[in-house]
């Protein structure tokens, strides 16, 4: 775990976060608090605002209002260099991993694009065991380098994108529904790598989704979002034993229960 | 595997295989299946990418490219489809026999309103007038439970969110009160709140009309919430067919059993790994010796590496394809 | 799918026979351009008086016949065809250098800065060029250098146009994005994850402008704006030829053949590149 474990206070401290866009209230004021080594889960729907909340939180768009503190630094307000530099703790993986890699590079290249920007100083042969570690620790083979991102899988594509984002081992790893596009049967290779992950480097994690079962493999503490407001977070377990607002319910009751439903519907 | 006094199957396809010639070969994305709809009958087609369910029913529907090769047979209502006319397979496409698609978004077209799109289905298959096309249109609307569809049919696509786009492909499908649906991935694209409105859609539908429907999906919990019967595939072939009670208690090839397990359990106790299949579905170009699932399988041995396994009749309607199945 | 964009565009542009027909006649053109001269005993601007105007034969060593200064016409014509695709290459490569880099900044950082750049382009484009060039001549001579400059100055504002549009579309792509969250900056991202998408599509109109280049200059010199006596393009040796077409046809004849030619297989280059690109960018 990283030393900042120790002190007190979060690592990301997000007060009053909204994004406005076109008239449209996407994101209304939201407030949280993610710690070092944490995952909090975001659930919510689509139009939600949850993917809006991450590229907010990384200014990859504008937010309206708010502040996002991280470790002190407010990364709204500051100058383009800093933000720049804060960029390599801060990191995020898309939902469709096919389209978040360039398909006009290889595996090589696009791993090797993080370590191009912060650490110049590396021969060639110390990047390629850099990125031939990270490979194996994501699941692959060095042969992977030279291939394109079309000859791949889509589970093979989101480990690529999931060794880019750790590749300088940042200390926040925000996840925009990184499985939605994957099938049912490998999702959980995808979830328990990132939990994997989180345990080995101790990367605290803002994993988002609309499906509250992947959620709950992977949170410490889950964050219900409705309408570009949170409407309710707590603790994991404590979430899904006694849901309080009925929005989660509500949610909760839509995870796929086939054997409930059927039974239900043999009314 | 058919009742006695059973009405006409819908559907009943017959050692169908679908390849593409390639440089140097042909690639195989359905390797022989066949399998039947009954009539009135849900049947789950569940798979993982490239497990070969969709180019299945795109061949029966003839949608697949110019390129593809397709032997086998597909009776539909007792009749050879696969090889029919294109005038002719038209008439039957989109009124008695429909398919409705996973990306709403691609599959009506983005400059024609919703009004326009569905009116334009009866005036072609039905020869009704413009007028009656448009009210039909409205209770069509009605019937799959879209609010305010009077609104709804001077709008345009993209003014409607993912699950109502949805629920319109279904209207649209459900027009000239076809005999069967085919439904691909209906709810992949959408997120699990509208995924379970959908599906509820599907099952009131069904009550009400008596449809078959063939509902595809790479996530069992999907298939298993409405399907009587499911067929498991995997690499262009079928590897188990069961009745869904009896896969879902008992299922018999591991594949099967590893996919059960994916299915969520907010009871089951959190604790520990997400459930899934270790490994990735073969590419199309890959050799095809043996069973295709033995570098998966829990329970492989060198027989199932050079051997591959028929589909076999285990009694009380299931099949499966497995040199050592869970029994 | 192979990811290589250049691997499967390659591949699918020699399968196709139009393709390789007029790839084969554009290089052989251009093999004559520059080792044909060599062939015959005669000089470019050697005057044979013993033979003016004289008909094409073998005899004389005069295979393409002489001008009306008894200058051999098959080693006129092919030094000629060297200036025009020299001029051709040369002012292609400088409109889709500048085009390229100035198309891709506009489209990608956007807002004002786009704004401006665009009116710019405008501007120029709407220059009537013939005017300008024309105004050009009687201010600063007849001089070649303002030949290229006008050519340059107005060959970069389609190319620049495309790569915008090109650029626009893939502005909002997620790994585009992703660059972004890695903490690229701007000329990175333009280098890197723009330039290397947006070149296919811009490739072919490319192609297809060095024919438009090689008629523009074409055009230009013909009406004596540009290549000038006793140097020879093409375009002037046209002129030439049109002037003696009763009389020696065969003036006009070899120069015209070739350009005409050379043009067509480029055209039809371009866009058998066209479609392979466009196949092989189709998943």
């Amino acid at each position: 775990m990283s030393s900042s474990a120790a002190m007190s206070g979060p690592l990301l401290d997000v007060r009053g976060l909204g994004v406005d866009y076109r008239g449209v209230r996407a994101l209304g004021a939201v407030s949280f608090e993610i710690h070092a080594g944490e995952t909090l889960g975001l659930v919510g729907e689509s139009g939600s605002g949850k993917s809006t909340l991450a590229r907010a939180v990384l200014r990859l768009i504008r937010a309206s209002r708010g502040q996002v503190l991280w470790r002190g630094v407010d990364l709204l307000r500051c100058d383009a260099a800093t933000l720049r530099r804060r960029r390599r703790e801060l990191q995020i993986i898309f939902q469709d991993p096919v389209a978040s890699l360039n398909p006009r590079m290889t595996v090589a290249g696009t791993l090797a694009e993080p370590l191009y920007i912060f650490e110049r100083a590396l021969t060639a042969g110390e990047r390629r065991m850099r990125m031939t570690r990270m490979l194996e620790r994501v699941g692959l083979s060095e042969a992977m380098l030279e291939r394109y991102p079309g000859e791949l899988s889509g589970g093979q594509c989101q480990r690529i994108g999931i060794a880019r984002a750790m590749m300088l081992h940042p200390q926040l790893l925000i996840c925009d529904e990184p499985v939605s596009s994957l099938d049912v049967s490998i999702q959980g290779q995808i979830v328990n790598l990132l939990a994997d992950l989180q345990r080995e480097l101790g990367t605290a994690m803002l994993f988002i989704s609309h499906n509250l079962a992947v959620v709950r493999h992977i949170s410490h503490r889950v964050a219900v979002i409705h309408d570009g407001d949170l409407i309710e977070t707590a603790p994991c377990d404590t979430l899904f034993a006694s849901p309080m607002h009925p929005y989660t319910r509500a949610l909760m009751a839509a995870v796929p229960d086939p054997i409930g439903w059927r039974q239900a519907g043999q009314r | 595997m058919t009742d006695d006094v059973a009405p006409l199957p819908t559907l009943r396809i017959h050692a169908l295989e679908v390849g593409y010639p390639i440089a140097g070969g042909t690639v195989a994305a359905v390797r022989g299946v066949s399998l039947t709809v009954g009539a009135h009958e849900c049947l789950g087609v569940v798979g993982e990418s490239g497990s070969g369910k969709t180019q299945l029913f795109m061949a029966v529907m003839g949608l697949l490219p110019g390129g593809a090769h397709v032997t086998g047979s597909a009776l539909f209502q007792d009749e050879e489809i696969l090889w029919l006319p294109p005038d002719q397979l038209n008439r039957i496409r989109g009124s008695k026999l429909a398919m409705v698609f996973q990306d709403p978004m691609t599959s009506l077209t983005p400059h024609l309103k919703i009004g326009v799109q569905l009116a334009e289905i009866l005036v072609h298959h039905r020869g009704v007038s413009w007028r009656d096309a448009e009210s039909a249109a409205l209770r069509a609307l009605d019937r799959v439970h879209i609010p305010d569809p009077q609104r709804r049919l001077k709008q345009y696509p993209h003014q409607l969110s993912g699950g109502m786009r949805q629920r319109v492909m279904i209207a649209m499908s459900l027009l000239c009160e076809p005999a069967l649906v085919i439904a691909d991935e209906p709810t992949s694209a959408l997120d699990v709140s509208v995924q379970a409105r959908i599906l509820e859609l599907l099952r009131d539908l069904r009550a009400e009309t008596g449809i078959s429907i063939v509902l595809i999906s790479h996530d069992l919990a999907v298939v298993a919430s409405l399907a009587d019967r499911v067929v498991v595939m995997y690499a262009g072939r079928v590897v188990e067919s069961a009745p869904t009670e009896d896969l879902m208690r008992k299922p018999l090839h591991p594949y099967s059993s590893l996919l059960i397990q994916c299915v969520p359990d907010l009871r089951r106790p959190r604790a520990g790994r997400m459930p899934f299949v270790p490994g990735q579905t073969p590419g199309a170009g890959e050799p095809d010796r043996g069973c295709a699932f033995a570098p998966r399988c829990p329970r492989s041995t060198e027989r199932c590496a050079s051997e591959r396994p028929a589909l076999v009749n285990v009694g009380s309607g299931a099949e499966v394809a497995c040199h050592h199945p869970l029994l | 799918m192979t990811g290589s964009l250049w691997g499967t565009a390659t591949r699918r542009l020699l399968a196709n026979s139009g393709a390789r027909v007029s790839l084969g006649i554009i290089v052989t053109l251009a093999m004559l351009a520059v080792i044909g001269p060599w062939l015959n005993p005669n000089r470019a601007e050697t005057l044979d008086w013993s033979h003016i105007a004289a008909d094409p034969g073998i005899a004389h060593a005069h295979w393409f016949g002489t001008d009306r200064l008894g200058r051999d016409l098959y080693v006129r014509t092919l030094t000629g065809a060297r200036v025009s695709m020299i001029v051709g290459l040369v002012a292609s490569a400088v409109s889709l250098s500048i085009g390229l880099m100035y198309g891709a900044i506009a489209g990608y950082v956007g807002g004002r800065t786009d704004d401006v750049m665009m009116r710019i382009v405008e501007i120029l484009g709407g220059l009537p060029l013939i005017f300008f060039v024309i105004f050009l001549t009687v201010v600063f001579g007849r001089n070649e250098y303002l030949l290229f400059g006008s050519i340059g100055a107005v060959g970069w504002l389609t190319l620049a146009r495309i790569v915008r549009g090109q650029t626009l579309s893939i502005r909002r792509q997620e790994y585009i994005e992703a660059a972004i969250a890695s903490g690229a900056g701007t000329a990175r991202i333009i280098c890197k994850h723009v330039l290397p998408n947006v070149i296919g599509p811009v490739i072919v109109y490319a192609t297809l402008t060095v024919p438009q280049i090689i008629l523009l200059e074409s055009f230009l010199s013909f009406l004596g704006l540009g290549i000038q006596e006793p140097r020879a393009s093409l375009g002037t040796l046209i002129a030439e030829g049109a002037g003696e077409m009763e009389a020696a046809p065969w003036i006009l004849l070899a120069p015209g053949v070739f350009l005409t030619t050379l043009l067509v297989c480029l055209n039809i280059f371009g866009d058998r590149l066209r479609d392979a690109f466009d196949a092989g960018m189709r998943r």
